[in-house]
């Protein structure tokens, strides 16, 4: 048993009914109200970050709109700097989002029902991975389903975090390439060719984002959270699939871990072993079929000649029969047909060795 | 002086000229699609379970040169060294007079190791070559993850093979320059794992796109578009994007050795490397080493090559540098040639 585990269930139930009371400065309500209130809110802004981004997004489409329109008469080269500068504006926006209150300082509160929740749930620790990893985690799972869920809702939220850390990253890389760039739009003396065409510009921007990415990549912060953020998709994925898997077994229908030792690969004795069976069938197969020919082809040879008669359909059937018999002779050799020409019989054979010794040495 | 010099008609021209060149680009990129891969006749020799080994036909050979065995690395299929006419190393050499042959690593199944490539197949292989030309011991040429495989080989088995090219093979996997090793340098490989385990090559590509991003997912697309009216030039652009993007699934177990052994471990400068429990050490060679590496190659830095030659201070060691990157040595227009005739010229020595 967890020591924690009490403690976390009354800290739970703490947040719980903190948070069903009515919203502070909204509409009073009863409990249940304010629940739903609750709910609607969260679903809403699916865990405070969107709001932000959207808002982003809709302030770099309308300045985007404002630019163009205002563009006419204008410098190109004022025009690029100022569009590189508002780009840097923002990725300094997106960059100076908290990524925990604790980054954030006191003076951050909480806004959104998630935020209200993990400051009863966590003590103000967020984002809400800290809560969970900290209290909810600890909760023993008492049965292989719920510890399942526990792991994956885990393994979900370190991905998250490990997705966000890297972004945040990129987008730090991103911003040192506008910088680079408008240095190099403004940079004055013999070195620099003038741009004149919208083609130059963007390979100058290229050339100043690969930079930016090189150096970005060069660092060890960035190599640890790339390898963070492969790790946690990798772990997620190995516990999804092991979640999905028991599902399946739930319904009787096997999974990959079912189907794994009939696929996966037999020791290489094992394989070499039944390779040289599958030869030796091969090639016997090929010798009776030699010999039906070889036999058929007798009997038709010995077989006499039926007299000419009037009646001359049945003796044309009776003599279509060697020809068949022709023809069947003729098929021991369609594999070889099949085979390369220049693979000559003396190599197929040693390849058939080959394979022996493989097999002996593996086993 | 601003360095922007943009006029607002020529502006509007070049956007004019970029919208058309976009709109034709479908039809000429259809008319250019050729799928055909590997032009150069061969053979069939051999094959040992999923792998094959083929002889590419050649009008000429010297009977008293040892064959070449070409060995790629598994991310690759086995046109990548016969792209298309005019543009193959397998051809330059056939024109040379080398006898030569090509290991097809095939589809891999989840189980597959990298004692299963680097000397089960590969011994196999070797094997049969040396049966077929009636020479005890051959020449290996191998590329990139190729050549990590044929140094292997060759001192595990060094009475097998008479001479040793490694092409734009990594050796020192830890140089300040090596991007893709530091990217990977804090990767969990106890964690790669795939369907039936192994590895779309889809995540290969993936990766090797992050080290030059912005080149490879936009200025590349975008000089093609300059490239529209030359049939040639549509050709390979596709036929290269096609040995880009075309790259097998690779076993995970072989996969996750690979990157503790060798991204992770630098094994061969530790000389840590174990091939199927025996010990691989570098300076135990004593068969001569051509090195041939390529001078902007940003996926193998020149110097991760070029460490080779300290770590093999028996062997008769010789390199050779080339101008372009990774991929150019190999599709390259007189890359080809260069590599080819250099090779040639090599293995001739007596």
């Amino acid at each position: 048993m967890n020591p924690r585990w009490e403690e976390a269930q009354d800290a739970f139930l703490r947040a719980w009914s903190t948070i069903v009371q009515p919203v502070p400065g909204g509409t009073a309500g009863d409990n249940h109200a304010a629940g739903a209130d609750w709910l609607k809110a969260a679903w809403r802004e699916a865990g405070a970050g969107a709001p932000a981004f959207a808002d982003a997004y809709r302030r770099f489409g309308e300045w985007l709109g404002a630019g163009l329109a205002g563009s006419r008469g204008r410098d190109p080269g004022e025009l690029v700097a100022a569009m590189t500068e508002e780009l840097k504006k923002h990725i300094d926006a997106l960059l100076a989002r908290p990524a925990s209150v604790a980054d954030a300082g006191a003076a951050t509160a909480p806004s959104s029902p998630w935020e209200r929740f993990a400051e009863a749930f966590g003590g103000g620790r967020w984002p809400p991975e800290a809560v969970f990893a900290q209290t909810w985690f600890d909760v023993p799972g008492y049965s292989r389903l719920r510890r399942q869920w526990q792991d994956g809702a885990q393994a979900w939220l370190r991905q998250q975090a490990a997705a966000v850390a890297l972004q945040r990253r990129q987008l730090a890389g991103m911003k040192d390439a506008l910088d680079r760039f408008a240095a190099r739009l403004t940079a004055d003396g013999d070195d620099t060719a003038t741009i004149t065409s919208l083609r130059a510009l963007f390979e100058l921007w290229i050339e100043c984002a690969e930079e930016a990415h090189q150096a970005m990549i060069a660092g060890e912060d960035y190599d640890r959270d790339f390898g963070a953020f492969v790790n946690a998709g990798a772990a997620l994925r190995k516990i999804a699939g092991e979640a999905v898997a028991d599902f399946f077994a739930a319904l009787d229908v096997p999974a990959r871990r079912d189907a794994s030792p009939g696929t996966a690969r037999a020791p290489a004795g094992e394989a070499a072993e039944l390779e040289r069976r599958l030869q030796d069938t091969l090639r016997e197969m090929a010798a009776m079929r030699g010999a039906l020919a070889a036999a058929e082809a007798r009997a038709a040879a010995t077989r006499p000649r039926p007299k000419k008669s009037k009646k001359a359909a049945p003796v044309k059937k009776a003599a279509k029969k060697p020809a068949t018999a022709r023809k069947k002779a003729a098929r021991p050799q369609e594999p070889a047909r099949r085979e390369p020409a220049t693979a000559a019989r003396g190599e197929r054979v040693a390849d058939e060795f080959d394979i022996a010794a493989i097999g002996a040495r593996r086993s | 002086m601003p360095r922007v010099r943009l006029k607002a008609g020529e502006v509007a021209r070049e956007l004019l000229a970029f919208e058309h060149r976009l709109a034709r680009a479908p039809l000429a990129l259809a008319g250019s699609f050729d799928p055909r891969t590997g032009t150069t006749p061969r053979e069939l020799v051999s094959r040992v379970e999923g792998t094959a080994l083929h002889r590419y036909t050649s009008v000429r050979r010297d009977p008293a040169l040892p064959p070449l065995l070409v060995v790629y690395a598994l991310v690759n299929r086995p046109y990548m060294a016969d792209l298309m006419p005019g543009r193959s190393l397998v051809a330059e050499m056939l024109e040379r007079g080398l006898d030569v042959y090509l290991i097809e690593w095939g589809e891999p199944d989840g189980g597959l190791t990298l004692s299963d490539y680097a000397e089960r197949y590969l011994d196999a292989h070797v094997d049969a070559v040396r049966r077929a030309s009636g020479h005890a011991a051959i020449n290996l040429l191998g590329i990139c993850q190729g050549g990590v495989f044929s140094l292997c080989y060759t001192v595990l088995h060094p009475e097998k093979v008479c001479r040793l090219v490694t092409t734009v093979t990594p050796v020192d996997f830890h140089t300040p320059r090596d991007a893709l090793s530091r990217l990977v340098r804090h990767v969990d490989p106890e964690l790669i794992d795939g369907a039936r385990g192994v590895i779309p090559g889809a995540v290969l590509n993936a990766l090797f796109l992050m080290l030059k991003p912005y080149r490879l997912t936009q200025l590349k697309y975008l000089d093609m578009l300059e490239h529209l009216d030359d049939a040639d030039a549509m050709r390979l652009f596709l036929k290269m994007e096609r040995w880009i993007f075309d790259s097998p699934p690779l076993a995970a177990p072989a996969l996750r050795e690979f990157l503790s052994t060798f991204y992770q471990g630098n094994g061969f400068v530790t000389g840590r490397v174990e091939i199927g429990g025996r010990a691989v050490n570098l300076r135990a060679l004593v068969t001569p080493i051509l090195n041939v590496y390529a001078k902007d190659d940003h996926l193998v830095p020149p110097e991760a090559s070029r460490a080779l030659g300290a770590l093999v201070p028996d062997a008769a060691y010789s390199e050779y540098e080339l101008p372009g990157g990774h991929i150019g040595m190999y599709v390259g227009k007189s890359s080809a040639v260069r590599v080819a005739e250099t090779v040639a010229n090599w293995l001739s020595r007596r």
